[in-house]
């Protein structure tokens, strides 16, 4: 459905140069739904754009359901929806149906699919009442509820959403996740979501893009983020007795009665090496691992604190995780 | 035609939210009309003091005034949102973006965004000063001269718009909308009210080559009221009048799209 190769945006200013995208390799198939994450200024948006045909790529080639955006933007246009949160694609000032009927004839709908569709829409995301109120007038809960309706009415292949959570309570958040999940179970709609709400990235996404700097530095299962990114892990030993531990390659973080909390970087020594150490170093009742969530890890990724990893992750259905533990890491 | 209709449907649903406050939309419409009659009484009241303009009496005055204002005016109809403060505000605020998204020609887009009304005020009343200024100079209205009258108010509209297009091209460069643009309008606009034969040569070639005002204003002018032109402005570069404003819409269509390949939109 999606296909880049060495995508690259550049934006030249009259003395600078900054590369905002650099020479991304992506593949996103029918029917998948992708997160995409990475701290601000990263080239999450940029990306989107050049994908929905707003911008147009430095370099590198570029089909979204076999077209070129840049090149085909208005046939493009009319086979994908685009949810922009923080900027309306509605008529601000008249009724929602107004703008309703205004997408349908942008689309050129048949009268009788859009009613159809529009009732089924209206009912799903609860905006009857709101169908006569300005715009302007709505809630931000409602007017995006409002924006997914009207960007999901012309049946798009591919649903591009821009934070389409942002500054909404949980009860709104709630809804939109649920629709956009039945969406794309229903309609097999492809769906790309760039959002800063880690919990949408949770729930929604099968699949996780993180961009940093410019460049792709994971793309695989949302699982796999804390092995790969997860930096510290830690080593919860309950000792026999309660004496002093001190291994080496390891921080004692916490200590309560025998239970002694290690935090050790699998850089610099792997999961079964601090294992055996702890075992010749004291007599030990029990071990347990504990992995940093990936709510912690997508944080860290937003606050740029996360660098790419190598080897480049694999994709996702390799090997099972835990298989290696150890991925040697030359930095960045 | 498909685009024709859903264009008229996007105008309509921006003359629907105007009308939501129909008693401030009557009032500055009829506020951007009295502007133009004031102008022209202006003008009008000085040359009957001080006798004529390069031989051209007050009511021939009047009439290229009445082109110039009613181009502006209904240029300005849906050419408003192109106009470099509100352009510059569309591009900065990322408004251009959802336009882009969707599968419409941009430009229709961006120009039923909004429409200004009261722009209509100014054009019709410009109309007016055309019809007073011809009977004040004593213009018997033939088939001929009405035909030429006509294409006179679609030249000079077209030429503002494509000026206002040039303007929101340079914007998509440079983000910052350029009052440079406005002194082209509106400057032209007011430029092209005196006859030509008060300028320099060189700011007649201008006005009839580059910015093609001299050409959609003055020259019919000379046909209505059956004047000779300034040296070089013969009253037969009429033929050309058509011509050279289709040119420079299109120059203006061609810098308008390589002002979108180049469109960095904003924000992250």
């Amino acid at each position: 459905m999606i296909e880049a190769a060495g995508l690259t945006k550049e934006f030249r200013t009259r003395r600078r140069r900054s590369v905002a995208v650099a020479g991304i390799d992506l593949s996103i198939a029918a029917g998948e739904f992708v997160g995409y994450a990475g701290p601000n200024g990263a080239g999450k948006s940029t990306t989107v754009k050049m994908l929905t045909g707003i911008l147009v790529p430095t370099s590198g080639s570029l089909t979204v359901d076999g077209l070129v955006p840049s090149k085909q933007r208005r046939a493009l246009a009319a086979r994908i929806g685009v949810v922009f949160g923080q900027r309306s694609s509605l008529w601000w000032d008249l009724p929602l149906a107004r703008s309703f009927d205004l997408v349908r004839h942008l689309y050129g709908v048949p009268a009788v699919d859009h009613e159809r569709r529009l009732g089924q829409l209206v009912e799903l995301l609860a905006l009857g009442p709101q169908l006569q109120q300005p715009v302007r007038s709505l809630s931000l809960g409602q007017r995006m509820r409002a924006e997914l309706a009207a960007a999901v009415l012309p049946a798009p292949r591919v649903l591009f959403l821009d934070e389409p959570t942002i500054g909404l309570d949980v009860e709104a958040k709630a809804a939109v996740r649920g629709f956009l999940a039945e969406l794309n179970r229903a309609e097999g709609t492809t769906v790309v979501l760039t959002t800063h709400d880690v919990d949408d990235l949770v729930v929604l996404c099968r699949r996780l893009l993180v961009i940093d700097h410019g460049r792709l530095i994971h793309d695989g299962a949302i699982e796999d983020l804390p092995r790969l990114f997860g930096g510290h892990r830690v080593l919860v030993v309950d000792l026999l007795e309660d004496r002093p531990l001190d291994v080496a390659g390891a921080r004692l973080v916490r200590s309560e009665g025998p239970r002694r909390w290690l935090e050790f970087s699998p850089a610099e020594v792997s999961a079964p090496e601090l294992v055996a150490r702890v075992l010749t170093a004291a007599e030990v009742r029990d071990l347990t691992l504990e992995e940093p969530d990936i709510e912690d890890v997508v944080r860290r990724i937003y606050r740029g604190e996360v660098s790419e990893p190598t080897p480049p992750p694999r994709s996702s259905g390799a090997a099972p995780a835990g298989a290696h533990d150890d991925h040697p890491r030359t930095g960045s | 035609m498909g685009d024709a209709a859903t264009t008229a449907r996007l105008a309509g649903a921006a003359l629907q939210a105007k009308a939501a406050r129909p008693g401030l939309l009557a009032a500055r419409t009829v506020g951007a009309g009295a502007l133009v009659v004031l102008e022209a009484v202006g003008i009008v009241i000085a040359l009957d003091h001080f006798g004529d303009l390069a031989g051209w009496e007050a009511g021939d005055v009047a009439f290229l005034i009445g082109l110039g204002e009613a181009g502006v005016g209904f240029a300005m109809f849906f050419g408003d949102t192109l106009e470099p403060p509100a352009f510059s505000l569309l591009v900065r605020e990322g408004r251009l973006d959802p336009l882009l998204a969707r599968p419409f020609p941009v430009l229709l887009s961006v120009v039923t965004n909004d429409v200004q009304v009261r722009e209509v005020g100014r054009g019709v009343v410009g109309v007016g000063v055309v019809v007073w200024g011809a009977w004040q100079a004593g213009v018997g209205w033939t088939p001929d001269r009405v035909a030429v009258t006509a294409l006179a108010l679609v030249c000079c509209t077209a030429i503002v718009f494509a000026v206002l297009l040039l303007g929101a091209a340079s914007t998509l460069y440079t983000v910052e909308g350029s009052e440079f643009v406005n002194a082209f309008t509106y400057g032209g606009a007011a430029l092209s009210a005196n006859p030509l034969d008060v300028y320099s040569s060189a700011l007649r070639f201008v006005f009839v080559w580059v910015v093609p005002f001299g050409l959609a204003v003055y020259v019919p002018a000379l046909h209505v009221l059956d004047r000779d032109g300034a040296p070089g402005v013969p009253a037969s570069l009429l033929a050309i009048t058509p011509v050279a404003t289709a040119a420079f819409g299109l120059a203006a269509g061609l810098a308008w799209r390589r002002g979108l390949r180049h469109y960095a939109s904003t924000g992250s």
